[in-house]
């Protein structure tokens, strides 16, 4: 694990720094898979999408220099991906089930409603901060581990020796609290 | 509408296309309940936003040397999907039945060639990858107390957790017992050594007459050398072990001699060290797996200064020379 700030990391991505990409790969390749397969629901889809964000970041690493935080550059970069994905897909599987047809729709319309910008990358962590602090320090915890360590509620409930029921509760829980503290964020449907 | 229902729909976690089909219909009879959709899919997904720091910091601190490295610039792939992992069944393992005296169960047995892998599912729902040169021995169906498998080669485990019945992976020399986990086993009968990788959950290693000799925990490995019959852990990286099985080896500070042992089961080639020396010469790096092997060794060439040369056998590159660039 390298350990630079996210400024010296941007700079040294941006001089196609080998090392510092393997770095972003390390960091961030779980997270957007867990991002693109919440979406897109095929994990062999999703790992094509990841895989194609970094191909675009190692080729055009001279754009590395406008980029300020690179977490929203990421997710938006994968955002893009999948949506441009969806289209295709809608495309040239037309034998697609009448189903996924219609749940990729609504993925496609959750995602172009989804803010990614360095803004709520910016104000989630304080956002998460205060909202949290509400919580139990379990409850937390709980959230925390399915959050961050891309941990299964039955691998929580285990680790913590707690039963999936109350897992699941206490997730829910955190996000009725999230819900209101996120709001402005959250796709408001224009008519 | 069942709560319930609606959020396991958000997280892809209905699989019945009756309850599907009901969220669906939900949904799309009026643009409030569209709009709840909508609000709940996007929240799940911001709940996973966090600035660079945080998700370094949340990663488990690994401190790597930053000296000198040679490093395979090998991510760059356009034109490949990274996770090829087909299923090889009809073309490339070998099924065949027997009965077991003691019981009824009737045992299958997939063998998985060099240059080739496999993504199978057990009855209990564990799901395994196979590496090449791999043959496990499994029930068709699980009976009794014990889940039991055989390995020899290298596989990834996904358990389904069930700690009524635990789950037992043996192989000649050690036995790995668990409930239900992930985690990686390198039982080579070429090697010298088995390696259990935990990645979550617990384990405990057992001689195979059902000995406790360790427990492991996550991140960490276990060496046990055959020879010298020593159980040796230690921290691990586990993505180091357990890449191959998302088509891709990782490598940190490995030896080409090691590496190319590795290509060897990968690609189905035997690799001949012209030079002895280049053996030591360590490598960092990815490799996609679905690379010509062609332009792995070019890259070798022109970032390590080691030529190589092909013997075609069958029309295919099957004997690879390796030696020192000559100057």
């Amino acid at each position: 694990m390298l350990n630079l700030t996210e400024k010296e990391l941007i700079q040294n991505l941006a001089t196609g720094d080998s090392l510092a990409f393997a770095h972003v790969v390390e960091v961030y390749q779980e997270r957007l898979l867990h991002f693109s397969f919440h979406y897109l629901n095929n994990r062999e889809i999703a790992r094509d999408v990841v895989q194609d964000v970094f191909t675009v970041i190692w080729e055009e690493h001279k754009k590395f220099h406008q980029v300020k935080n690179l977490s929203s550059w990421l997710f938006t970069l994968t955002k893009n991906q999948c949506l441009k994905k969806i289209e295709h897909l809608k495309v040239a599987q037309k034998h697609l089930g009448r189903l996924q047809h219609k749940q990729l729709n609504l993925s496609q319309d959750s995602l172009s409603h989804l803010d990614t910008s360095p803004l709520i990358f910016n104000e989630i962590d304080s956002i998460f901060r205060q909202t949290l602090g509400k919580l139990s320090p379990q409850s937390r915890r709980i959230f925390e581990m399915s959050r961050f360590e891309n941990k299964k509620n039955r691998e929580i409930a285990d680790e913590l020796n707690i039963s999936i029921k109350t897992v699941e509760a206490c997730i829910t829980k955190a996000l009725k609290v999230l819900r209101p503290a996120l709001k402005q964020y959250l796709p408001v449907v224009f008519f | 509408m069942n709560k319930e229902k609606l959020h396991k729909f958000t997280l892809n976690k209905l699989s019945k296309e009756s309850e599907i089909e009901e969220v669906l219909n939900w949904i799309e009879s009026s643009e409030e309940n569209k709009q709840e959709f909508e609000t709940l899919k996007n929240l799940w997904a911001m709940a996973g936003f966090a600035n660079y720091e945080d998700y370094a910091g949340k990663k488990s601190c690994k401190t790597q040397k930053l000296g000198k490295k040679r490093v395979i610039p090998m991510y760059l792939l356009k034109y490949a999907a990274i996770f090829v992992l087909a299923f090889f069944i009809g073309s490339t393992s070998v099924y065949f039945l027997w009965n077991k005296e003691s019981n009824e169960l009737v045992w299958n047995e997939i063998i998985i060639p060099d240059g080739e892998s496999a993504e199978i599912y057990l009855s209990d729902n564990t799901h395994i990858w196979l590496n090449s040169n791999s043959k496990l021995t499994y029930p068709q169906k699980f009976e009794g107390k014990t889940r039991d498998v055989k390995l020899s080669g290298e596989a990834y485990f996904d358990v389904s957790h069930n700690p009524e019945n635990p789950f037992f992976v043996q192989t000649p020399e050690l036995t790995v017992a668990v409930k239900g986990t992930s985690f990686n086993v390198q039982a080579y009968n070429s090697d010298d050594e088995v390696n259990v990788t935990l990645i979550k959950g617990k384990v405990s290693l057992q001689s195979p007459k059902g000995k406790f000799v360790s427990e492991l925990s996550p991140g960490e490995n276990a060496k046990f050398d055959l020879t010298k019959k020593t159980i040796s852990l230690s921290k691990a990286d586990t993505e180091f072990y357990t890449s191959w099985k998302d088509g891709y080896l990782v490598f940190k500070n490995e030896t080409l001699e090691d590496i190319v042992r590795k290509f060897e089961r990968w690609y189905n080639i035997t690799v001949i060290f012209d030079d002895e020396e280049i053996k030591q010469i360590e490598f960092t790096g990815t490799i996609m797996k679905n690379k010509p092997i062609d332009q792995i060794f070019n890259i070798l060439k022109y970032t390590a200064g080691i030529d190589y040369s092909f013997e075609i056998i069958n029309h295919k590159p099957s004997i690879i020379h390796l030696k020192k660039k000559s100057m």
